[in-house]
């Protein structure tokens, strides 16, 4: 339980989470501007 | 429920992070997104066995479309009838059984295309996979709500943006994966559902095992409740989820919803369409598709922000926003088609686009100020059938009017007018049952015992126990 207390504390884990769910929505946006720069060429 | 999946298993330690809730609530809807991207599947799908061209045998793209009409229709369902499961068992099973769903709903999709059985991708996509998305969508949203009581908006548009930016992620995703699957004898739909079933199964479990509820009467440190709100409308009051059923206010907030759904799915579906017809000659079938993806990311966008923003301008007048700046702008684009003004029209269509975005993650905010957070989660999924009712009100407007103005020989680039301005009197009519919400009466309110009765249940289920088990 110590073990599990000492996570949900580590910054490191809310920051690994957060690029887990970051990365491919950052990815999945360039995308989507890149096809999106279309309009203003 | 008991073991891995009971409640007492995902309720934190007073200490807890709650920064690690919101990436677990994405983790689930950028998943479920993908829902908005399925269309991408539709041409391959109709080349099954002609593999380069269309055969006589293969689905056509009408019999192909009811398989995401399915999905958003039983998306309704499962949030109208799981949201009140979801109160009582937590968002850990709700988020299981929706990971389940979705990412088995590929999985039976692609026996389906391997059979060419039409009917597999209705049940598996349609059915079972609506049911997932039904079930994701709600799970996380009443916790994100419990977790982050001084920045309700901010919270649940975090999750709800996940929905708008997960076709971001779905799209490219299937393209890549149908390219690499290809073959002359195979259009590579089958294996492509088999990886995103499985790649979505394992994103929704770590959401599902990440997710964890405050303790009871947790509050942020430093963050003390408002004594006297500075609003009539946020209660510090409970109503059950039965009971709201029984208020004018759950209807209002049902047509706001709806209305401004429909005022922007109307045209969302249109717009490709619809920016090469009022701009005949200035824009091409290529940069309409880039205006597609430009209003994808308003639409993302406006989930955070305008959400956000209610934070700060209050429920009921961030809705103002949405249907008086709304309505105004509808009005005004048959003046910017006219003028062939496409950067205006751009610009007015991202604004639309990001309220009807701003409509979806704002309402179960206005959901907990109105009813309190205790059934948040099954009142919401109830009021999002407004949505499947959008869903199908709003394009047959759009389409019907649309088609009878052609009818009449009137010009396609004028063909969209009168849409406009029908558009923009609906948000008159939402800006008129926003108008009329006031707070619920007292008599619908849970009382003392009954709150405390299921905090102790609540505690007794697990938030003592593990707390102490943590020491």
């Amino acid at each position: 339980m110590t073990t599990h207390r000492h996570i949900s504390h580590n910054p490191a884990l809310v920051t690994v989470f957060w690029l887990y769910v970051g990365i491919p929505l950052a990815v999945g946006v360039w995308s989507t501007l890149q096809k999106a720069m279309a309009l203003f060429h | 429920m008991s073991g891995f999946f009971s409640r007492e298993r995902i309720v934190a330690p007073h200490d807890y992070n709650r920064w690690l809730v919101p990436p677990a609530a994405l983790a689930v809807h950028l998943c479920i997104g993908q829902a908005y991207a399925f269309s991408v599947f539709n041409g391959p799908l109709s080349k099954v066995i002609g593999i380069t061209e269309s055969a006589p045998d293969d689905w056509k793209l009408t019999t192909l479309g009811w398989i995401f009409s399915l999905a958003i229709f039983c998306l309704g369902l499962a949030a109208a009838f799981g949201g009140k499961w979801l109160e009582k068992v937590g968002p850990r099973v709700t988020m299981f059984v929706a990971a389940c769903c979705f990412g088995g709903g590929f999985l039976i999709s692609a026996i389906g295309v391997q059979l060419h059985q039409i009917w597999l991708l209705y049940l598996g996509y349609g059915v079972i996979g609506g049911i997932g998305l039904g079930l994701g969508y709600v799970s996380p949203v009443s916790t994100l709500i419990k977790w982050f009581p001084d920045r309700r908006g901010m919270a649940t548009g975090l999750a709800i943006m996940g929905f708008g930016g997960g076709a971001m992620i779905g799209a490219p995703l299937s393209v890549f994966l149908m390219d690499s699957f290809k073959s002359a004898t195979s259009v590579g739909v089958a294996p492509t559902f088999v990886i995103m079933g499985v790649l979505y199964f394992i994103s929704m479990m770590i959401g599902a095992v990440a997710i964890r509820v405050p303790p009871a009467n947790w509050k942020p440190a430093g963050w003390e409740p408002p004594v006297a709100s500075g609003s009539k409308l946020i209660t510090r009051n409970h109503v059950h989820i039965d009971q709201a059923l029984k208020t004018p206010q759950f209807y209002l907030l049902w047509l706001v919803l709806c209305l401004n759904v429909t005022a922007g799915i109307g045209v969302l579906g249109q717009a490709s369409v619809m920016i090469q017809e009022m701009f005949k000659d200035q824009v091409t079938p290529a940069a309409a598709a880039g205006f597609v993806g430009l209003m994808s990311l308003f639409n993302m966008g406006g989930r955070f922000f305008w959400s956000s923003a209610s934070d700060w301008l209050g429920r009921k007048n961030t809705y103002l926003v949405y249907f008086l700046l709304g309505a105004v702008i509808y009005a005004s684009v048959p003046a910017m088609g006219h003028a062939g003004n496409v950067s205006m029209f751009v610009l007015f269509y991202c604004i639309i686009i990001s309220m009807y975005g701003g409509g979806f993650s704002t309402i179960p905010a206005y959901l907990a100020d109105i009813f309190g957070t205790k059934f948040v989660g099954g009142i919401h999924g109830r009021l999002l059938t407004a949505w499947a009712a959008a869903g199908v009100f709003g394009p047959t407007l759009v389409n019907y009017i649309r088609e009878y103005q052609l009818a009449h020989g009137v010009a396609k680039a004028d063909a969209y007018t009168d849409t406009m301005y029908i558009m923009a009197a609906l948000l008159l009519v939402g800006c008129v049952c926003n108008l009329l919400i006031r707070a619920v009466d007292a008599k619908h309110h849970m009382s003392q015992a009954e709150v405390d009765g299921l905090d102790d249940a609540g505690a007794r289920n697990g938030g003592a126990k593990l707390a102490h088990a943590m020491r």
